[in-house]
């Protein structure tokens, strides 16, 4: 089954026979309804049929009529008789041209070199028709005689009446029945052998003689006339002078002309003549005759026509069925298979899908618009004639054909896709192209104005907003009304208090955005998106600010923590060698050399490389002491049990210097906020300091009391508790020619003390541990007198 | 006697402690990285290793984890790092001691001693706990004799001392303030005469640790007291 759906050719095939079988059973449809309207099924049908088919086809041949009258009269032009049927030959082709039912031609009698005389007939569009007629003619008259038919009658009633004309002599006929409301009269005077028209003027209620006529001669014209006619034969003199008169003014007059009117809603004929400028030409005879030729001619092709009828009634049923079924199938395997293609199993749309499906509906509807059209003609019997919109009917028709089966197809398949039927319309489209159109002229206009309120100065878009109040409030004054004041009043009211209060609202956020910049909490972004105008711009100046500090504040961490991966990379690289040295120093110290000398020098190595030992672990130390990188347990640590502790640690190294230690205790409780280790490790360097750097037999004050500050000494701003301050006061044995800062740095000591051992990284690390457990480390030299403030949090 | 597998990817370092434990007697087995290591701890009988951390080929950490799960010998680390948490992982994953370059060869033969002692001596927990025998990783304190012996070798202690070990002793891992333990070893108010502990437990911790300054049995807690573990 899927195959059969792919199979392109299967469906190429199917769409042709779909084509053709859609159009047989339309047009058998039709036909079949044309023919059961008529009761062409029912009994007698066929003659029934028949009669009618003679009926219209008839009335379609009016024209045809006429065609008898001027051929009648051009036969009696031509008393030679000869050249009967060229002349009908040649009127049908001249009359088939003009598909209107109103034409007149004209019948023009010319003389040739030969002096035979000929008539040529024309109609509108100037085809020439000439034809001979010979001098055998009685009389020549010289004279144009005005001819005119008037009928209300149909076609056979015309027939019939010339010849009762012909046989009632008197000549007064009348006809009330079916005469129209117009009073163009032809009349025919035998006594005096003159007729003529006359018109009646209803203006001036009189009759309107414009044609006249009076010849002695024996003419023997049958005409038609009204019963107007009885009353102005009484005043034919006038009517003849009025005739001469006009032949006067009109010296030019010189023709016949035979207009015919056929009424295709009441099926009534009209012949009129009217006067045309030609030479004038002699009628001896008017329809004198019956109308022989007329039943020869115009029967034998409707009876040619019925044949064909006849076939077709018989042929209606049958391919009516048949189309129908065969066009059914096409179209259901059609509508299947739509969209399927060789090679995917989805729905594949092809170029005839992309079109807009608005567009495609518009073109099947001129299409079937055409095909209508196209059968209606044919209906109508028209197929003998190509014209240039019967051309563009066909082609419709053609592309109605064509288009169809691919219609049906593509209406199919997006309906099976059905996300393209209605995004794929051209009108759709045009709806979006529009819109899109007009809304960017809007925000480029629109966007115009509100770049240029924008980038106004400050002060300009107070003074903008001022005057447009001001504007807006004299506008409210100048109608004259209170209420509106006070409502314009209150509006402006209104919008003021707005602004001002998001403009408090945007000053708030950059106030604490900036205190929190000033505190050095560079996290802190400043939420500028509901800001409005400059506090916006502000807002983003102090975010940059602040991204600026943070940038160098992540550099400065970034390379401090190199240096001390650096520090503590290279340190560790150091300690290999180290170890060797130290492992056979000592090894050499074991050995037994008697050069005292050599046993100096070895004391030396054995201390400086001590000495480099000391100085690398304490390098290590400050380095991540500084950068902060070291685990900090904070938790509650005893003061007085952790002095108590480190004096004992070092109570031998004290009592050998014979210094004395004096600890107050000035404050309760003595808990802090610390890491014991990192504690002991501020309070072993101090003391450590204090036994190597004190003057020996001194007394050593450690002092401890509370303050109310925070860990920089500013005593302005205060942590919750306080913080614990411990101080360590000493008599330095040499002098001290640096200040309390100085020592604090790295690798700096007393100059005199250069020489002694240590690192003289021991306050820095103090100092450093101190800081990175909330507190301060302060060294204040006071002549000879050392003292070390350390804050630390109380818990 | 004993043989002490060495292992160091420097050679002199190696070859210094070669000359001082063959001083003191041990047999000596050398290695230069983790791999020869395994293999001699494989082939021969060795008592004790020496390990350096940072070595090429197969390092310390790695060797240990390996070695653990042949042999049940002392190892003590040598290590360049100093970061408490080299030493932590050093042994947990099997090391029994540690020593930190650059070392003082006196203290790694303390070690090396301390180790074999326990290893061999001692062995795996006899009579570690009875009414009179406290024994706390390597200290054993004696109450009927009166006696202490670290790592096997006795330690004269004041009574003071002896009074204030064996308070830890009886309550192991527990820290005992400063004043508690005057309350309890004086059986006295500590009438501001507490800082005296500190320094009988200072004179203590000198004669039961290899060093003082990083005690392995009697721990300082600073800011709270001291613990036993």
């Amino acid at each position: 089954m899927n195959k059969l759906k792919k199979n392109a050719g299967l469906k190429c095939a199917a769409a042709i026979v779909f084509s053709v079988s859609a159009v047989a059973f339309i047009i058998s449809g039709i036909l079949g309804a044309y023919f059961l309207e008529r009761g062409a099924y029912g009994p007698d049908g066929r003659k029934k049929l028949y009669n009618q088919c003679v009926e219209e086809i008839t009335y379609n041949y009016e024209c045809r009529a006429i065609d008898f009258f001027a051929q009648k009269a051009a036969l009696e032009i031509n008393n030679s008789g000869k050249g009967a049927d060229e002349l009908i030959d040649s009127y049908d082709d001249m009359l088939m041209d003009s598909d209107e039912t109103n034409f007149y031609f004209d019948i023009t009698p010319t003389e040739a070199a030969d002096k035979k005389k000929y008539a040529s007939i024309s109609n509108h569009e100037g085809m020439n028709i000439d034809y001979q007629y010979s001098n055998t003619v009685k009389r020549d008259v010289n004279v144009g005689i005005d001819v005119a038919f008037q009928y209300s009658l149909p076609l056979s009633d015309i027939v019939d009446k010339c010849r009762v004309i012909d046989e009632d002599y008197d000549g007064y006929a009348s006809y009330e029945d079916g005469y129209e409301a117009y009073y163009s009269s032809f009349y025919v005077d035998y006594e005096s052998d003159s007729y003529g028209t006359y018109e009646y003027d209803e203006e001036t209620e009189s009759y309107d003689y414009t044609v006249t006529y009076a010849d002695t001669n024996d003419i023997k014209n049958y005409v038609i006339t009204d019963d107007h006619l009885s009353y102005s034969l009484a005043d034919d003199k006038e009517f003849i002078k009025a005739w001469d008169e006009f032949l006067k003014n009109y010296p030019e007059f010189d023709g016949l002309n035979i207009y015919v009117t056929y009424n295709q809603s009441t099926g009534i004929l009209n012949v009129d003549a009217g006067i045309s400028y030609a030479i004038p030409v002699v009628i001896n005879e008017y329809v004198a005759s019956e109308f022989t030729a007329y039943d020869a001619y115009y029967y034998s092709p409707v009876l040619n026509n019925y044949k064909y009828i006849i076939w077709a009634m018989d042929a209606v049923l049958p391919i009516l069925i048949i189309s129908g079924i065969l066009a059914l199938i096409t179209f259901i395997y059609l509508i299947c298979s739509a969209g399927h293609r060789k090679g995917s199993d989805e729905i594949t749309l092809n170029r005839f899908d992309k079109i807009p499906y608005d567009v495609m509906v518009l073109i099947m509807c001129l299409s079937f618009y055409c095909t209508a059209y196209t059968i209606s003609l044919v209906i109508n019997n028209r197929t003998y004639w190509m014209d240039s919109e019967m051309a563009v009917s066909i082609v419709g028709t053609l592309a109605a054909l064509i288009l169809f089966p691919a219609f049906v197809m593509t209406t199919a398949t997006r309906i099976k896709a059905p996300s393209n039927i209605f995004s794929n319309l051209f009108v759709w489209k045009l709806i979006k192209f529009v819109w899109k159109t007009v809304k960017k002229i809007c925000i480029k206009i629109f966007g115009t104005i509100l770049v240029f309120c924008r980038n106004l100065n400050l002060y300009w878009k107070y003074i903008g907003i001022l005057c447009i109040a001001a504007f807006i409030m004299l506008l409210a004054c100048a109608t004259g009304s209170f209420g509106v004041v006070l409502i314009i009043g209150f509006i402006e009211f209104v919008f003021f208090v707005f602004v001002l209060a998001r403009a408090i609202i945007n000053m708030n956020a950059l106030k604490k955005g900036a205190s929190e910049l000033a505190a050095g909490n560079t996290d802190y972004e400043i939420d500028t998106d509901n800001m409005m105008w400059e506090f916006k711009q502000h807002g983003e100046n102090l975010n940059r600010i602040k991204d600026g500090i943070q940038l160098a504040v992540d550099e400065r961490m970034k390379s401090e923590r190199m240096k001390t991966e650096l520090i503590t990379n290279v340190s560790h690289d150091i300690k290999t060698p180290l170890t060797s040295i130290i492992s056979y120093v000592d090894l050499l110290e074991k050995e037994n050399i008697d050069n005292q000398t050599a046993r100096e020098y070895l004391e030396v190595l054995d201390r400086q490389s001590a000495r480099l030992k000391k100085l690398i672990q304490d390098l290590i130390e400050a380095s991540k002491a500084s950068t902060g990188n070291l685990t900090v347990n904070l938790e509650e640590t005893d003061v007085r049990v952790l002095l108590e502790q480190a004096m004992g640690e070092f109570t031998d190294k004290l009592d050998k210097r014979g210094l004395k230690t004096i600890i107050n205790y000035n404050t309760e409780p003595l808990t802090v906020m610390a890491d014991g280790q990192h504690l002991w490790r501020i309070f072993q360097n101090l003391i450590n300091n204090i036994t190597k750097y004190a003057q020996d037999n001194t007394r050593v004050y450690i002092d401890i009391d509370s303050v109310a500050c925070d860990n920089t000494g500013n005593s302005d701003v205060v942590t919750r508790k306080g913080m614990l301050r411990v101080v360590f006061k000493n008599i330095s044995k040499d002098s001290l020619n640096v200040t309390g800062d100085e020592l604090m740095e790295r690798f700096v000591r007393g100059d005199s003390s250069r020489n002694t051992e240590g690192s003289g990284l021991g306050l820095s690390i103090a100092g450093s541990l101190a800081r990175l457990q909330g507190g301060n480390l302060e060294i204040i030299v006071d002549g000879d007198l050392f003292k070390v403030v350390l804050l630390l949090v109380r818990a | 006697m004993y043989n002490i597998l060495i292992c160091d990817d420097e050679k002199d370092i190696v070859e210094a402690l070669a000359i001082y434990l063959s001083s003191e007697g041990y047999g000596i087995y050398k290695a230069y990285n983790g791999e020869e290591a395994l293999e001699v701890v494989a082939r021969e009988t060795i008592h004790l290793v020496l390990l350096d951390i940072m070595m090429p080929k197969m390092d310390g950490m790695t060797a240990i984890a390996k070695l653990r799960t042949m042999s049940n010998i002392p190892v003590i680390m040598l290590t360049a790092k100093s970061e408490d948490t080299d030493k932590i992982l050093g042994l947990n994953v099997g090391a029994d001691d540690y020593v930190t370059k650059p070392f003082n060869p006196v203290e790694l033969i303390a070690r090396v001693k301390a180790q074999l002692r326990r290893y061999m001596a001692l062995g795996s927990g006899i009579s570690s706990h009875s009414d009179d025998r406290i024994m706390i990783g390597g200290v054993l304190l004696d109450d009927k004799a009166k006696t202490v012996s670290v790592d096997g070798e006795e330690v004269n202690l004041t009574p003071t001392e002896y009074h204030i070990l064996k308070l830890f002793m009886d309550n192991p891992g527990k820290v005992y303030a400063p004043k508690d333990i005057y309350r309890q070893v004086w059986e006295d108010a500590p009438m501001g005469s507490e800082g005296t502990v500190a320094v009988h437990i200072r004179h203590l911790r000198e004669k039961i640790e290899i060093d003082p300054s990083e005690p392995r049995h009697l721990k300082v807690v600073w800011g709270q007291g001291y613990k036993m573990e």
